[in-house]
């Protein structure tokens, strides 16, 4: 791979496409843009190929994980940047679907692209710090650790910022509650 | 889940609390892409187009390290360049003004030119004698004395 061997890129994108794609999801729903996000996953993997130091500490997925991560946060950086319009009301339609998952309703194919939209818009309403915390924290079950080796943060950086992002989520979704 | 507890309020208002975050997690667990989207993603993703991606960019990243290598490479000669210039600069601007005519006056008749003349071959007697019967109304530069 490091000659810039074809095959062995291919096994590795085989091996890992799917773990990369699934995090990537985490960030983003719009399947275009998890497109886009894993391909530019495995161009920087596969440049950054000759800085990667393997190791028992570091394995090649804690590496392409840090990879994946950054990648998320500077993407959601631009779209922050980009201007989307983060105070944008909600419909009554968004509302209801809200409070119904809040009460714990299952929610029918529709509504669950609803709120899935829903969901995407009033988390853009987080800075891209906290949507990066919040979401390691939620979805990957990460350690302080974890995300400080991910994302390149002290230790106690990570615990302020999830303090603070945690606080914001709730005044978030308080008035659904 | 991993959370971190320090400086959470969660005297006061614990159950609140908890339901907030439960609902905060559930919001982001929502935002996520399905087990389906993602098949789908995977499908679509063609290693061909990564790859040619990843070369493509690998070519572009070093024709662009080529030009820094080469403007570092010339940075310290910009001072002797510089004095090149200068040099160079200065030898043409006194080529120029050497070859350059010399000022003359505009209005000056060619007559004019020919009496005062230092390297004519009239004696200044001539010329003399030449101002002292020039026709004032008629010095229009064309004409001679008569």
């Amino acid at each position: 791979m490091r000659a810039g061997d074809e095959r062995a890129f291919s096994q590795l994108f085989e091996r890992h496409s799917t773990f990369v794609a699934r995090l990537v999801g985490r960030f983003f729903a719009r399947t275009e843009d998890v497109e886009d996000l894993v391909q530019d996953v495995f161009t920087e993997a596969f440049l950054g190929l000759g800085r990667y130091r393997g190791g028992q500490d570091r394995s090649f997925v804690a590496w392409l994980k840090r990879i994946t991560v950054t990648t998320c946060y500077d993407a959601l950086r631009g779209e922050r940047a980009r201007g989307t319009d983060r105070t944008e009301a909600l419909s009554h339609r968004e509302v209801h679907a809200l409070e119904g998952l809040f009460q714990g309703v299952r929610p029918t194919p529709e509504e669950s692209t609803i709120l899935r939209d829903t969901a995407a818009k009033l988390l853009a309403r987080l800075s891209p710090a906290d949507r990066l915390v919040l979401t390691l924290l939620s979805s990957e079950a990460a350690s302080v650790r974890d995300i400080a080796e991910m994302t390149g943060w002290s230790a106690a950086k990570v615990k302020v910022r999830a303090y603070r992002a945690r606080r914001t989520l709730r005044a978030l979704v308080k008035p659904f509650v | 889940m991993s959370v971190p507890k320090a400086g959470i309020d969660t005297k006061r208002q614990p159950d609140l609390n908890t339901r907030l975050d439960e609902a905060g997690w559930a919001l982001i667990d929502t935002s996520a892409i399905t087990e389906v989207e993602l098949n789908a993603v995977l499908s679509r993703l063609h290693l061909r187009r990564v790859w040619a991606c990843a070369v493509a960019e690998r070519e572009r990243q070093q024709f662009s390290s080529m030009w820094q290598a080469l403007i570092l490479a010339g940075r310290p000669a910009v001072p002797i360049l510089a004095t090149v210039a200068l040099v160079l600069a200065t030898w043409w601007w006194i080529g120029i003004a050497k070859l350059s005519p010399q000022v003359t006056d505009a209005h000056e008749s060619p007559w004019d030119r020919v009496a005062f003349d230092r390297t004519s071959i009239l004696s200044d007697d001539d010329v003399l004698t030449l101002v002292m019967n020039w026709p004032v109304a008629g010095r229009s530069g064309l004409e001679g004395p008569r």
